[in-house]
């Protein structure tokens, strides 16, 4: 099953089912593909793990 | 002379026959033309009429065939004939003629009944209507017959001549004019013989017979389909079969061949296809009268002599002798003896059945019931008669099987009883289905006669699956039927398989088609494999809108009903955990050639369907790729499945069926009533109590409506799982939308659904979730300032001091720099001081990365450096510490904040962090619903701070206002010892490990008697345990689960008694926490089913630190929670009970709980591969003795695994660290490549490899006895090492509980560890007390 590379409000990432809608609160990234792909893409863009309101 | 028009000479000469049908006439018109033609008749045919001798001296030919070619003249228009001759008509104005030759009565014949003709060969029936308008024009008959006499008496003097001299019966086949049989009966004055032919054809006969008195009889019968009885030593089938068509020919020449004895003989005369035509022109007379046989016949063939040779062996005949008839040169005699045995080759299927019924002697798998329910006035003998014609109508019920063949035996007996009452009806039916087959002695098929009144009777009857399909089912419900409404009914016609060795394209396909194929399909929620084969039904119903739904769906996809069901029953085995790539069995009925589909025989074959689902896919799209998988399928199964299996490399085991163990099947329902004579037969097919495929299913469509049964090894499920199954299989049906994803479909129903989402996870308190951990200890400060916060023996700290300490602490390390997210390392020994240090580390802001001192320093290093400890508290930091101020120091956290990271094992060979914060831990500890937190109870500190059950153990009491009462290790493994700390401390909660839980209810429970409270977790909890916890007063007990990632505990469950056989579950979700288990498709399962363990809510931990990838992947958006929250995918499996309770089921990947630790086995093998001593490894759990075994090819054959192993526990914690390491020249693999598991040596199983060494004191002689009895090995020595028995700290900890109870004396855990032989531990145990 191919997948979506997803965010939320705090920006964490995560993947989802590309068939599945996708959860509220979450949008997708841009990415998509097999799931390997999906975290080798969030493997480089999520560098920053803290949730967003913790960030200054 | 007749002048023919120009086309029709031409014609004529070319002999070109139009197409068959009414053409026929033509046909034949055609052929005598052109042979007139060619012998020059047509010039001797003019106005004035001629004799036919006249003709045939002119022309010189034999005046036997002239007569007829000039017959067949009249018959087709070209002369007329009165009493003086022939002559040339312009009109063919025959049908005024008054049919004076044989020929012409054909042609009216043919005019005048071609429809019923026609009919008959379309029904294949008797031509009724024709046998009635023959007997009413007898003069032409008589005519016709006299030809045919004409033939007989050029063929007679042969075939006397072959007819042996011991025969005694002999049988005649549409032998009417008597003539052969009469001729026999001369020569051989022994020999009787019968008739059988046309009622009507036996007036010419009779006369002719008369001769040889009464020993020959008539019979009128359809010889083409009716019974020609039996032991006869000839028969003889002359001139007949081409008036059959190629199935009714082959059909009676193995009837004929059943009428034989064995040994006896058949003589076919016919004319045979490649003889010229032309061979008339040479004056004999025949010719004219083979093309007569076109119009005789239904099909008009003539066969070659390839097609005879062919079907007398099929029909068990050596190969035929053949006799040219020198007065009839187109004809030949051939003749045949019937082969001695009545060996039938059986098909793959049966002789694998045979297999089957050696390897699992007590199985009555292949049975297959079917019961006739028969109400009304039954006529006994009647039905007594019906199923006689059946046995000896299908030879497959009556034959007994030996090796490879199938030979005809007795006749099977109908048995009949009288029952009481329905109960002992059913006892009778069940008996009978659980009786097996003596398949080499008896035949196949057993019935009883169960009368329960006198107009209420049941047949029962049991078929083995060798003589019989599904298909036969029908075809012997049909049988019985019409056998006893006309027990001279003739039965359709007869079918031999013709077995054929030509499957090689078939066999390439399959290859390809299941090339490298998935592993057993094994759903999760599967006991193991077992070898019982016993077998449970659940019947299902479809109703009549989920059947419309279905053919709708079916026909707007040119697709079939059983294409739909197959689908959804595919995606259903997907979602419920089956693979994506599964391979579903269903059976092929094989009746494709004709006259197959009305033999009672076994020529199903099963066909492997190979389901690649795709969850993105629509439903449209998968059943489309299922209908092209079953088409192709079905194109290619000329390959006998067996065949297939022994082509295909597959894994074999005799627990489980090859290729496929989930079989689907759609077969016609042989149930339903039927009224014959007001007698009512209610017909109830049914199945066997066992089987081999773990599910099998099958629908029958009842028109408007569809049900069926599943059947399922109750060795490997439950009936409440199967009605579960059977129940989404409904749901996903009912909501079928071809334009929906798969992934999309719901297997519940929406009530369903909420109860599992909503009901169950309705967990929510008013809970600080605002609060940090910080404001919550500092406001139990504030409150009672000099209540005690923690007891470590006879260390004893305040609130006040607690805090002062972590005050200065904390200044400490806020002036080195340490602040809001940073990392500080705690690397202390047991005591009070962890709470300081954890409580001064959040004061800063920042998370405390619990470092165990016992850990190897090379892990250590790596947690550090991917955490990014900046400092590490140690005894010298919190001396230093004392310098600092008490005050508090000021920090802006955030319940986001991270409060501390655990490390747990990572199957990459490297340990995880996994990422905790304020939140979690709070929603952990305050106003939650499994445990009771309040200022006045005492928390036992049991777990190292790297464990996690510490986060429930500190801050549980620290928020509460509570006491920390640390119990040191040595006092837990001692129960006196526990027992008084606790009893001195007022300890009222404490959390311990399942096994150590374990090991105290086995030996000691009232060790714990005090305690308000239980917790216990880490492993899966065990019934009996349970029972002995709960027995203990005024304990309650909770079993908990959590893993790391969502901090600590999940679920618990501190519910009543188990009932028996009750698993213990792991209960629901704790407040403010979410529990799901989920199928792929992250929709949830229904209870019983088995999915993955997700959990949600305020304890999922911020994530892996540093891991972005491997958090992404297992945090997981979260489509019931809060929006944008996240659950977290534990990989463990589990199921809902109805109650909504979860059990743990086990792991979707090799992770492993020993101890109360997480173990990859993973990890260990990468630690191993990277030491770079090893070319290949493996990590095995033994799960009963908790340990682990490495499996190693060593790069130096002559490495020591002893060293290995030291340098192994450098690396990595105890826990992880293999008991054994075995060395192997290579890892043992499966035919597909695999590890084999199975093939790994038992490291335990052998002997010690030095001889036990006896003890030589008394304190050894205790010793020995005592480690033999906790490891379970008789053959241990004086010096053999307890570990590398497979000896652990539990068992160390068992070894010592003993020693101080049987030698009363203080004997501490590490005397074990520091001595791990029995003569080094018996020689430093302290003297025994006095």
């Amino acid at each position: 099953m191919d997948h979506v590379v997803v965010i939320n409000d705090e920006e964490q990432y995560s993947i989802w089912p590309s068939s599945k809608e996708i959860p509220a609160g979450w949008r997708g990234e841009g990415t998509a593909g097999t799931r390997d792909e999906c975290l080798a893409h969030i493997r480089t863009v999520w560098t920053d793990m803290r949730p967003k309101s913790l960030r200054r | 002379m007749l002048d023919l028009p120009q086309a029709e000479r031409q014609a004529f000469t070319e002999g070109a026959a139009p197409a068959p049908h009414l053409d026929l006439v033509h046909a034949l018109s055609f052929r005598a033309a052109g042979a007139a033609l060619r012998l020059g008749v047509f010039d001797h045919l003019g106005d004035d009429p001629r004799p036919a001798d006249a003709v045939a001296a002119a022309i010189g030919g034999d005046p036997r065939g002239v007569r007829v070619l000039l017959d067949a003249l009249v018959g087709f228009g070209y002369a007329s004939r009165d009493d003086e001759g022939y002559r040339a008509t312009k009109a063919a104005a025959w049908f005024g003629t008054g049919y004076r030759s044989a020929f012409s009565f054909w042609h009216r014949v043919l005019v005048d009944q071609w429809a019923d003709l026609e009919k008959s060969i379309v029904d294949g029936t008797p031509p009724r209507d024709f046998y009635g308008w023959l007997g009413a024009n007898k003069a032409a008959l008589e005519e016709f017959q006299s030809m045919l006499g004409e033939l007989a008496d050029a063929v007679v003097p042969q075939v006397a001549g072959v007819i042996p001299t011991s025969a005694k019966r002999l049988l005649d086949i549409g032998g009417g004019h008597a003539r052969y049989a009469t001729a026999c009966c001369l020569a051989n004055p022994d020999l009787r013989a019968d008739i059988i032919d046309l009622p009507g054809s036996f007036d010419a006969g009779r006369a002719h017979a008369a001769v040889v008195g009464d020993r020959i009889d008539f019979r009128e019968t359809d010889w083409a389909t009716g019974d020609l009885g039996a032991d006869y030593d000839v028969v003889l089938v002359f001139n007949v079969l081409h008036c059959l068509s190629p199935d009714r020919a082959e059909d009676l020449l193995r009837r004929a061949g059943r009428a034989l004895r064995p040994g006896g003989t058949i003589l076919i005369l016919e004319e045979t296809a490649d003889v010229p035509t032309e061979a008339g022109a040479l004056g004999a007379a025949w010719v004219p009268v083979s093309s007569l046989n076109l119009f005789h016949t239904q099909g008009g063939q003539i066969y070659g002599r390839d097609q005879f040779a062919e079907w007398l062996g099929g029909a068990g005949f050596a190969a035929p002798d053949e006799t040219p008839i020198s007065a009839a040169p187109t004809f030949t005699l051939f003749s045949a003896t019937k082969e001695t045995t009545e060996g039938r080759t059986l098909n793959a299927a049966q002789r694998q059945m045979l297999v089957f019924d050696r390897v699992r002697p007590d199985s009555t798998w292949y049975n297959v019931p079917l019961t006739v329910r028969i109400t009304g006035p039954l006529d006994v003998e009647r039905l007594r008669t019906a199923l006689r014609l059946c046995w000896q109508w299908h030879e497959a019920l009556r034959s007994t099987h030996d090796g490879d063949t199938a030979t005809l035996g007795a006749l099977p007996v109908l048995r009949e009883v009288t029952v009481p009452d329905e109960a002992a009806l059913a006892e009778l039916r069940e008996q009978e289905l659980r009786t097996r087959f003596d398949l080499a002695n008896e035949p196949p098929i057993r019935a009883t006669l169960a009368k329960l009144a006198d107009d209420v009777h049941e047949l029962v009857l049991v078929t083995h699956h060798i003589a019989t399909d599904g298909y036969s089912l029908t075809v012997l419900r049909q049988d019985i039927l019409d056998w006893y409404g006309d027990p001279s009914h003739s039965p359709r016609a007869g079918y031999w398989p013709k077995p054929s060795d030509d499957h090689e394209a078939d066999l390439a396909f399959w290859a390809e088609a299941l090339a490298d194929p998935p592993e057993d399909m094994a759903l999760p929620f599967a006991a193991p494999a077992d070898p019982s084969l016993a077998a449970d039904v659940v019947p299902f119903h479809l109703s009549s809108d989920v059947t419309t739904t279905v053919r709708e769906i079916a026909r707007a996809g040119r697709s079939s009903p059983f294409m739909v069901l197959l689908t959804a029953f595919g995606v259903l085995l997907n979602r419920l955990g089956g693979g994506s790539d599964m391979v579903i069995g269903t059976p092929v009925a094989g009746r494709d050639d004709p006259g197959s589909e009305s033999v009672v025989d076994c020529l199903v074959n099963m066909v492997a369907l190979r389901l690649r689902l795709d969850g993105g896919a629509t439903w449209a799209e998968a059943m489309n790729t299922v209908r092209s998988t079953a088409l192709d399928a079905f194109d290619h199964t000329g390959a006998p499945f067996s065949d297939v299996v022994d082509r295909l490399i597959v894994s074999r085991s005799p627990h489980a069926h090859p290729v496929f163990q989930v079989a689907f099947a759609a077969p016609p329902s042989v149930d339903g009533s039927t009224t014959v004579d007001g007698v009512v037969f209610d017909f109830v097919s049914g199945t066997s109590t066992e089987s081999l495929f773990d599910i099998e299913v099958q629908v029958f469509d009842h028109g408007d409506d569809m049900g069926g049964y599943l059947k399922f090894r109750t060795a490997r499920f439950t009936r409440a799982q199967m009605t579960t199954v059977l129940d989404q299989f409904r749901t996903l049906l009912g909501g079928l939308d071809p334009a929906a994803r798969l992934s999309d479909a719901l297997l519940l129903t929406p009530q369903e659904r909420h109860r599992a989402v909503s009901d169950w996870n309705d967990t929510a308190t008013d809970y600080p979730r605002e609060s940090t951990l910080v404001e919550l200890v500092e406001t139990r400060v504030d409150e009672r300032p000099d209540a005690v916060a923690a007891v470590y023996g006879d260390e004893v700290l305040t609130y006040r001091e607690l805090d002062e300490r972590a005050n200065r602490l904390a200044a400490l390390l806020r002036e080195r720099g340490i602040g809001l997210e940073d990392r500080v390392g705690i690397s202390l020994g047991f005591g009070a001081n962890w709470a300081v240090s954890a409580l001064a580390v959040l004061k800063v802001g920042a998370a405390y990365v619990p470092l165990d001192p016992a850990y190897p320093a090379a892990r250590l290093d790596h947690m550090c450096a991917d955490s990014g400890v900046a400092i590490i508290v140690t005894d010298v930091v919190l001396q230093d510490s004392l310098a600092f101020p008490a005050d508090r120091v000021d920090a802006t956290l955030s319940p986001d904040t991270l409060a501390y990271i655990m490390y747990t094992s990572g199957s990459t060979g490297q340990p995880k962090g996994v990422g905790v914060t304020h939140r979690n831990i709070v929603r952990l500890v305050r106003e939650t619903d499994y445990v009771h937190l309040g200022p006045d109870d005492a928390v036992a500190q049991v777990s190292t701070l790297s464990f996690d059950a510490a986060t429930f153990e500190l801050w549980g009491p620290l928020c509460a206002g509570g006491r920390i009462v640390g119990i040191p290790k040595d006092d837990l493994l001692s129960p006196p010892e526990l027992a008084k700390t606790l009893r001195d401390n007022d300890v009222t909660l404490m959390f311990l490990t399942t096994a150590l839980a374990r090991r105290l209810a086995a030996t000691s429970p009232d060790a714990i008697a005090g305690l308000r409270q239980l917790l216990t977790g880490g492993e899966r909890m065990d019934a009996d345990t349970w029972s002995r916890l709960r027995s203990v007063p005024g304990l309650a007990v909770a079993n908990a689960y959590g893993p790391t990632e969502t901090t600590t505990f999940a679920l618990t469950w501190a519910a009543e008694d188990l009932a028996p056989g009750e698993a213990v579950p792991i209960g629901r979700p704790i407040a403010n926490s979410t529990a799901y288990v989920l199928d792929a498709c992250l929709e949830p399962v229904a209870p019983g089913m088995v999915g993955e363990i997700h959990l949600g809510g305020d304890g999922v931990a911020r994530g892996y630190i540093n891991r972005p990838d491997l958090t992404a992947d297992r945090f997981v958006p979260d489509p019931f929670g809060a929006p944008g929250s996240r659950l977290y995918r534990t990989g463990d499996l589990g199921r809902y009970r109805p109650d909504g309770l979860i059990e743990f089921v086990g792991r979707v990947d090799r992770q492993v709980k020993i101890r109360g630790f997480r173990i990859e086995p993973g990890e260990v093998e990468a630690v191993l591969r990277e030491t770079g001593r090893v070319v290949d490894v493996t990590v095995q759990v033994r799960v009963d003795e908790e340990l682990l075994v490495g499996y190693v090819v060593p790069a130096d054959p002559a490495e020591s695994m002893a060293d290995l192993r030291a340098y192994l526990a450098g690396l990595l914690p105890d826990h992880l660290v293999p008991a054994v390491l075995v060395a192997m020249s290579a890892l043992p693999l499966t035919q597909n490549g695999k590890l084999d598991v199975a093939a790994l040596p038992d490291p335990f199983a052998g002997a010690p490899t030095s001889p036990p060494a006896e003890p030589t004191t008394e304190i050894e002689r205790i010793v020995l006895d005592i480690w033999r009895e906790v490891l379970g090995s008789p053959t241990i020595g004086l010096h053999d090492d307890f570990f590398a028995l497979g000896g652990h700290s539990v068992k160390a900890g068992q070894v010592m509980a003993r020693i101080r109870a049987e030698l009363l004396v203080p004997a501490s855990l590490r005397l074990i560890f520091d001595n791990p032989t029995v003569a080094g531990l018996a020689a430093v145990l302290p003297a025994r007390r006095s």
